[in-house]
């Protein structure tokens, strides 16, 4: 099923944070764990993936170094900082209260 | 003949407003990740030029990929602006603060608390158009200078950079004047209040007043020195801000 560009915008970021705050990873890595963690929902295109960790390491959310593991070439890793942490943190409280409140409205068995 | 992924990463980072140190590792970041797409269709039994293509169909279309990374760096750029103004903002106030409370306590022998009481409301006072004029030079740097590579960024370009900046500097100390002799003006005209009223109430605008008021016994002719000082310090501290900054390659 093909999600709204608009409620992707702010679930992609928080999502991204996430696969990142379990292990730091390259975005090619990124993308396949976000398919993987999500069971195929969220499909992360290259192009919407590279600008927005290049946005999240400007906020100083994340952090990206070269690093180079054996037999391979050189590879941008990026890695959560103190201050993604606590983003994320706010965020998942934030999401978990309106999934909860949506539930609510659409009448999803587990709260009505 | 040029590698088509290569070439695809140069089309599309052309038009980003990019700066030639991040491109490069952008393209090198994207060459890795292309190359493993194309690896893992070849591993499909693809044939190259369809590996080739389908990975770079991936990363979507190239106008799209460019807004969106123009995007990014405009964020970016506004960010790093706005704390690099921040940074600058301390040390270019911080410096003739300093002064004015060295000053008001040696020369003008006034009490310690008084003296960085002067400091404290210098440093109010000239954070607004520090704070502007830094800001400015800041996001003009961006404009002349970053988005090229260091062969491209000419002499003509060079001077016009640091006239401009000079410019900003000069504005921001006449604008800090004027503020000064704003905020000291109620005193002036009021200037027993000035003088009389409580040492609580800024001292440094009653110190002011008193100059401006009583030149020439209060100062004893030294007042043009120090607004010279002043300016001349935090002109100095001006360009040692972005001397460094550009030092730094910021």
């Amino acid at each position: 099923m093909k999600i709204d560009k608009e409620l992707l915008k702010g679930a992609t970021e928080t999502a991204v944070l996430a696969v990142l705050s379990a292990e730091p990873c390259h975005g090619y890595e990124l993308i396949r764990k976000l398919r993987e963690r999500s069971q195929g929902v969220l499909q992360l295109g290259e192009g919407t993936l590279y600008p927005l960790l290049y946005k999240l390491e400007a906020k100083g959310a994340i952090e990206g170094a070269w690093e180079t593991s054996t037999g391979e070439r050189r590879r941008r890793v990026y890695r959560v900082t103190a201050r993604g942490r606590a983003h994320l943190d706010q965020r998942s409280r934030q999401w978990r209260y309106m999934a909860r409140g949506i539930d609510l409205v659409l009448g999803v068995p587990a709260y009505a | 003949m040029r590698d088509p992924v290569e070439e695809w990463i140069a089309d599309v980072l052309a038009g980003s407003g990019l700066s030639m140190s991040r491109r490069a590792e952008i393209s090198e970041e994207w060459r890795r990740h292309i190359d493993t797409l194309i690896q893992n269709c070849c591993r499909g039994e693809v044939a190259d030029s369809r590996a080739v293509r389908a990975a770079l169909d991936a990363f979507g279309r190239p106008e799209v990929l460019r807004r969106q990374l123009r995007r990014a760096q405009r964020t970016i750029d506004t960010r790093a602006a706005l704390s690099e103004t921040l940074r600058g903002l301390w040390l270019l106030t911080l410096t003739p603060a300093i002064l004015v409370a060295v000053l008001a306590f040696f020369i003008e022998g006034f009490s310690l608390w008084q003296g960085c009481a002067a400091g404290l409301a210098f440093i109010v006072v000239l954070a607004l158009p520090m704070a502007v004029c830094n800001y400015l030079v800041v996001r003009m740097r961006v404009i002349l200078l970053r988005p090229r590579p260091r062969a491209e960024i000419n002499l003509p370009r060079r001077f016009l950079f640091w006239m401009m900046s000079a410019s900003m500097a000069l504005a921001a100390c006449v604008l800090t004047g004027g503020l000064l002799i704003l905020t000291a003006a109620p005193l002036f005209i009021w200037g027993e209040i000035g003088r009389t009223g409580s040492a609580v109430v800024l001292p440094f605008q009653r110190w002011f007043a008193a100059a401006v008021l009583d030149n020439s016994t209060h100062f004893d002719g030294r007042l043009p020195w120090l607004v010279a000082t002043v300016i001349v310090a935090s002109a100095a501290a001006t360009l040692i801000e972005r001397s460094r900054s550009v030092c730094a390659g910021r």
